[in-house]
């Protein structure tokens, strides 16, 4: 996905703001929902599509995934 | 609620009452009752500066209109009295002869403002000022609450954030097994919390006692340069002696410690030049190492397992191949020619392990055929050959007994089947065999082809990969044709042919 095209929901919104004013945080989708007021799958869905933009990193291992802000 | 925005961190009790919508209503609610006065609010310390409480409703063009602004002398005398008293304060303006009313506004017995009404015609009651006044004060409790759970959710928040954010990496970490992937991953995972530049990891050997870096990332001059260096510095090693982590403003070392002494994890350069690292970076820092060290040697466990594993097969086959070189066992060429061809199919690391250990030993059955058999030089008469046969099925029951060795089981049985189910034991056909299977079959009959034998030649490289590609739909699965021809295409194999000439020529 290009720049041009970042997803530009509220929830994107405040998932990215959560990471600015957090950018030591590596946190899983339950957790990011939970920062952000949004329920689980929501989180995960706009998570990966902030990753698939370039904006988020996601480190994925067989019991979770960690996602923190790209530097 | 009012704590969630950014702005009210520093928000002020004065301000928040006049946001205050149930402030907004008491005005709206007295305004009619008391025949629209001028109300009024003050922050103390600016008495100057009295603000109109909302707009008037009071015409102009009335005969005894004041502005605000008239009664100003009057509200600040007013406020002085009502500072000193801490009590609602009752005023006459001398030039039209209405009344005022200056209420101060008190949180935990300090006056932060003064609220007001102005231009009463009547005198009023004491009731209303005790209404007006407690109402206020009412709300004035409902913002000093709002304010305190503001404090404590700005307190709390962000602990609560580094608290998930090290249960996240503690998950992260312990679930890698691979210490190889382990090493850099809790590097990098170090250097996103605490926002440094550099980050090393030095290790204890185990056997010599030698500290030595076993990862090391540095963002100075690369995104994403892996970098290691052997030698660890002097303060490292200073840290491993005493087992006492070392802060500088712009470095941090804590040790690695579980049973006993393992090694080092240290940090250089926060991010920005500016910032020094903190009391709190050297906790997270130590709390990070702990579960560093959990990981490690679950990993360094799982390794040592895997080793055993391994040795084990591999001493039987030296064993057996001591007696019957190659008989039992096949090339190094052979086992990485499996593994490769595995990776191309898309097979998962816990697939490629069990793809792994059935190369070493595929056929152990062959240590209970008869000599004879074994050690002939010329074809195999008929029934020779159907008891050779028979040493995919004596090879498993030598394996059933190691649990570690039970997902190679089915690969060993059928790695004779052919595709087109004319294949021993079972003539299974096409899918019905394990994809393990299908994918040894290719390797060991390429192996035969290129190896030299007692009684043939081998076959130059290019026949021997055509005759594999003839074979697809027949003996060998098309998929896994497909996938090694990709590998002949890409220059693999013959890396890895290249790679073993010795080894292929001794084979006899």
């Amino acid at each position: 996905m290009s720049s041009k095209r970042l997803p530009k929901s509220g929830l994107h919104k405040r998932i990215i703001a959560f990471f600015k004013s957090h950018p030591e945080s590596i946190d899983t989708p339950r957790g990011v929902a939970t920062w952000v007021g949004c329920s689980r799958e929501e989180a995960k869905k706009a998570l990966d599509e902030l990753v698939k933009a370039g904006m988020l990193n996601s480190i994925l291992t067989s019991s979770t995934s960690g996602y923190s802000l790209k530097k | 609620m009012a704590y969630v925005n950014d702005s009210s961190k520093k928000a002020k009790p004065f301000d928040l009452l006049l946001e205050n919508s149930g402030y907004k209503d008491l005005r709206t609610a007295f305004d009619k009752l008391l025949l629209r006065p001028l109300w009024w609010l003050a922050e103390k310390g600016k008495s100057s500066r009295i603000k109109p409480f909302l707009r008037t409703q009071r015409a102009r063009d009335m005969e005894d209109y004041l502005s605000l602004s008239d009664y100003k002398k009057t509200i600040s005398k007013s406020i002085r009295q009502a500072e000193r008293s801490k009590a609602p304060v009752l005023f006459e303006h001398p030039v039209n002869n209405t009344y005022g009313i200056c209420v101060p506004l008190v949180k935990d017995e300090k006056t932060f403002g003064f609220f007001g009404i102005c231009a009463l015609k009547a005198k009023p009651r004491h009731g209303t000022i005790d209404v007006l006044s407690g109402y206020t004060h009412a709300i004035i409790d409902e913002i000093s609450k709002d304010l305190e759970l503001g404090r404590v959710y700005e307190l709390v928040r962000p602990r609560a954030i580094a608290l998930s954010t090290v249960h996240t990496i503690n998950r992260l970490v312990t679930s890698i097994l691979d210490i190889k992937e382990l090493f850099p991953r809790i590097a990098r995972l170090t250097l996103q919390i605490l926002k440094a530049e550099r980050v090393r990891i030095c290790m204890v050997d185990k056997y010599t006692g030698a500290l030595g870096c076993v990862a090391a990332v540095d963002y100075r001059k690369s995104k994403d340069l892996f970098k290691i260096r052997t030698k660890p510095s002097p303060t490292e090693c200073k840290v491993v002696q005493s087992g006492r982590s070392v802060k500088k403003s712009n470095f941090l070392c804590v040790p690695l410690v579980d049973e006993e002494m393992c090694g080092t994890i240290s940090v250089r350069d926060k991010v920005g030049k500016k910032e020094k690292f903190s009391i709190f970076d050297r906790e997270i820092l130590t709390t990070l190492a702990e579960q560093a060290v959990i990981a490690i040697k679950n990993a360094q466990i799982y390794k040592e397992q895997e080793d055993l594993t391994i040795g084990t097969i591999k001493s039987l086959g030296y064993l057996l191949d001591a007696k019957f070189p190659r008989a039992y066992t096949h090339t190094e060429f052979f086992v990485e020619l499996m593994v490769e061809l595995g990776k191309a199919l898309g097979l998962t690391k816990k697939e490629l392990k069990i793809l792994h250990y059935s190369a070493l030993l595929p056929d152990l059955g062959k240590v209970v055929m008869p000599e004879e058999i074994l050690r002939k030089t010329k074809a195999l008469s008929g029934k020779e050959r159907k008891i050779l046969k028979t040493h995919t099925v004596r090879g498993i029951e030598v394996l059933k007994y190691l649990d570690v060795l039970k997902p190679v089981v089915p690969i060993i049985l059928h790695h004779h089947e052919r595709y087109d189910g004319t294949g021993y034991p079972e003539r299974l056909k096409a899918k019905d065999i394990p994809l393990g299977s299908r994918i040894m079959a290719v390797v060991d009959a390429f192996e035969a082809m290129v190896c030299h034998r007692p009684y043939r030649k081998p076959l130059p490289f290019r026949m021997a990969v055509s005759e594999i590609r003839r074979q697809a739909g027949k003996q060998f699965d098309p998929e896994v044709v497909k996938a090694f021809i990709r590998i002949v295409k890409i220059g693999r194999l013959e890396e890895l042919v290249r790679k073993h000439p010795d080894e292929l020529k001794k084979i006899t």
